[in-house]
């Protein structure tokens, strides 16, 4: 793939803040016209990555490239142009859109600051809503006289007035309630298919990224643990940490949701400040040995999935946390105390 | 553990007595602007060593029918209809009554732990002022206990976290807590009401888990409330689905989600992405429009503006929950014209 080709290109992106190592070496790459979902638990680091590829963040170190141009060291004036290029929508529309502008201000904004005239701006405006499901009205009303799954719509209206090649999708469907979040979803992948834009889809949601995504990168504790196709990802996974919250996340049929082996982590992420040494993940990992504590795994390529586990055979052979889990589950144990040191080779 | 045990000893057959019994709960709110119906005519029934789910979207009335159930509504609240919980009528019950029932009887976690809890008092406190309260306990055996309690719920290291102050834990670990208070008097029954929202997925599943051990444990009934089919899915034996104030279908869990009568519960379930489905070759159904909010309950069915197999019956004729045609006796339905399961 040619570096054109790339509209997204993330080299050993690291954002501090004071000790709190938030996201400490992301290297990720998103294709013209690809989906990528960013996934992992609250803390891991995934809403930071993508509020510094729009530059709302400055990152302490690390290259961001928007189609081949550097732009993480870029002054607010010289990021300007560069600013169409991308944009982002956040998962709570009640507090990302300006309550005290009209619908049509909010979404013709963009195109203000572009020095597109007035009357230009209500077509397009008329356009834009037309094109996210919103009649042209919509845009003499207040944000507040919408509902949630509406207001959505507004800030999926703006973000894409400017014709960006990427997406920024931080949490868009998180707080909106089933059926809405289908619209929207179904929202998503209508107007990137047609319009063709590449999207970073953050989310914790795992079936709202096996339905939107075409590859999946998994973060744990500022580090990108596991990266490949939506297929591959979710029919073999191979870190340990991608397979517990696969295993994690329950299925809306309780036949199969029983028959399933549950995986528990326990409740604590380890502190960003002084994340745990070797892999980050060694601390609540089931499989855990000795060199996990000691050396930090390298990502590893296994033709377009890579991961970074020490568990992984060289062959691609990945550990299986399940199986694990049964063997454990077959032995008496304080059974509540869901990480209470019980698999063997756990250091502590 | 030790604690789990003796709670089971204290209930030993009680599986499934009928323990909370609602019949025509309804509540209508004041505003500003008038009155709002807010849960209306709602049945429900709880057996010990049950869990059962109330699902729903905002705005259906999940969270105010489990507020109603003991009175934690605030004044501008009309309730109406009747609450059993074993021997006492809570519906219109003195606040004496309220408070000795509450903590005793019924329990309750919310969403947000943080906001729940005492950010000045150690969890150890915080507990044991439960005990202090309802047993009469004195401090040092209520601390004791209180200790015990968070073991039950899976913290480890619980003669530690006793000393901790809210700030210091998880939201895992604090909603965890959050249990262990709710559970510290042996409640009959315990409303979790969207309890594991806030939570990662990993951290959900634990606890899930720790409801799910309390109810064999303790044989306590369980009631979840909740948005998320999946959190059903996972610990609920029978489910209850609300529409706009409205109980519209209660089932047992597989059958309900094997076959589902009322459109709103099967347009519900078609919403949600589930394992194997992708944009490119499927697409989710979408429910078009808005959960109404009600000023006056109308004589017909609250979901018909949006259903596609609506008709002028179901404009014009509230349906009751009843049996549908060809399902089993635990299987109700208020529709008109239930889906035809095959």
């Amino acid at each position: 793939m040619t570096a054109a080709e790339l509209v997204l290109e993330l080299v050993d992106l690291v954002m501090h803040f004071g000790p709190v190592r938030a996201v400490d070496g992301v290297s990720l790459t998103v294709a013209r016209g690809e989906v990528t979902a960013l996934v992992g638990e609250s803390g891991s680091g995934k809403s930071t990555v993508g509020r510094c590829i729009v530059r709302l963040l400055d990152p302490t170190s690390g290259t961001i490239r928007l189609s081949g141009t550097d732009i993480s060291r870029l002054s607010r004036r010289a990021m300007r142009p560069h600013r169409r290029a991308v944009s982002i929508v956040f998962q709570d529309p009640g507090g990302s859109l300006d309550p005290r502008m009209l619908v049509g201000e909010v979404v013709g904004e963009p195109l203000r600051l572009q020095g597109v005239s007035p009357r230009d701006r209500r077509i397009r405006v008329a356009e834009g809503l037309t094109r996210v499901g919103l009649r042209p009205e919509v845009a003499s009303r207040y944000p507040h006289e919408l509902s949630g799954g509406q207001r959505q719509r507004v800030s999926i209206a703006r973000a894409l007035m400017s014709e960006p090649g990427l997406l920024v999708a931080d949490e868009p469907t998180s707080a909106l309630d089933v059926s809405v979040q289908a619209s929207v979803l179904n929202l998503l992948a209508d107007l990137q298919r047609d319009l063709g834009f590449a999207c970073l889809f953050i989310t914790h949601d795992l079936s709202a990224v096996e339905y939107l995504a075409d590859t999946i990168a998994v973060m744990y504790l500022g580090q990108i643990v596991e990266h490949g196709t939506r297929e591959r990802v979710f029919a073999r996974p191979l870190h340990p940490y991608t397979q517990s919250l696969l295993a994690a996340a329950p299925v809306a049929d309780p036949g199969r949701q029983r028959a399933r082996t549950r995986v528990l982590l326990g409740d604590d992420l380890p502190s960003a400040i002084d994340p745990p040494t070797g892999c980050r993940f060694h601390t609540r990992c089931p499989l855990a040995v000795d060199r996990c504590a000691s050396e930090v795994p390298a990502l590893r390529d296994f033709g377009g999935h890579t991961v970074a586990c020490h568990l992984v055979a060289d062959d691609g052979t990945p550990p299986d946390v399940r199986a694990a889990v049964r063997e454990d589950q077959d032995r008496p144990s304080d059974a509540l105390t869901s990480d209470a040191p019980s698999s063997p080779g756990r250091t502590s | 553990m030790s604690s789990a045990t003796s709670t089971a000893d204290a209930q030993p057959a009680a599986r499934h007595t009928r323990v909370l019994e609602v019949r025509d709960l309804s509540v209508t709110f004041r505003t500003e602007t008038g009155t709002v119906a807010a849960a209306d005519g709602v049945d429900l029934d709880l057996g010990s060593g049950e869990i059962v789910g109330v699902v729903g979207e905002s705005g259906c009335g999940k969270s105010v029918t489990a507020m109603a159930l003991s009175g934690l509504l605030p004044r501008s609240a009309t309730v109406t209809g009747s609450v059993r919980l074993r021997d006492d009528e809570l519906v219109g019950a003195s606040p004496a009554t309220l408070r000795r029932v509450r903590g005793k009887d019924i329990a309750y976690i919310f969403q947000e732990p943080m906001t729940s809890l005492n950010p000045v008092l150690t969890v150890g406190r915080q507990i044991a002022e439960v005990l202090q309260q309802h047993e009469s306990m004195n401090r040092r055996a209520a601390m004791a206990r209180a200790a015990e309690l968070l073991a039950v719920v899976g913290i480890p290291s619980p003669a530690e976290r006793v000393k901790q102050y809210p700030h210091q834990l998880s939201g895992g670990m604090r909603q965890r807590v959050m249990i262990a208070m709710a559970i510290a008097c042996e409640p009959a029954v315990l409303v979790a009401d969207e309890p594991t929202t806030a939570l990662d997925v990993t951290v959900q599943a634990g606890i899930l888990d720790v409801l799910r051990r309390l109810r064999d444990e303790t044989g306590m009934a369980v009631l979840v409330i909740t948005h998320d089919l999946g959190v059903i899915a996972d610990v609920a034996d029978r489910v209850v689905v609300m529409y706009a104030g409205r109980v519209v279908e209660r089932a047992g869990a597989d059958d309900l989600f094997a076959r589902p009568q009322h459109h709103y519960t099967a347009g519900l379930l078609a919403a949600s992405p589930t394992s194997g489905r992708h944009a490119g070759t499927h697409r989710l159904e979408e429910i078009p429009g808005l959960v109404p909010v009600l000023r006056e309950p109308p004589d017909a069915c609250t979901f018909a503006d949006r259903c596609g197999a609506a008709d002028d019956t179901c404009r014009s004729r509230r349906p009751v929950l009843e049996v549908a045609l060809g399902s089993g006796a635990a299987h109700e339905v208020a529709c008109w014209h239930p889906k035809v399961s095959s």
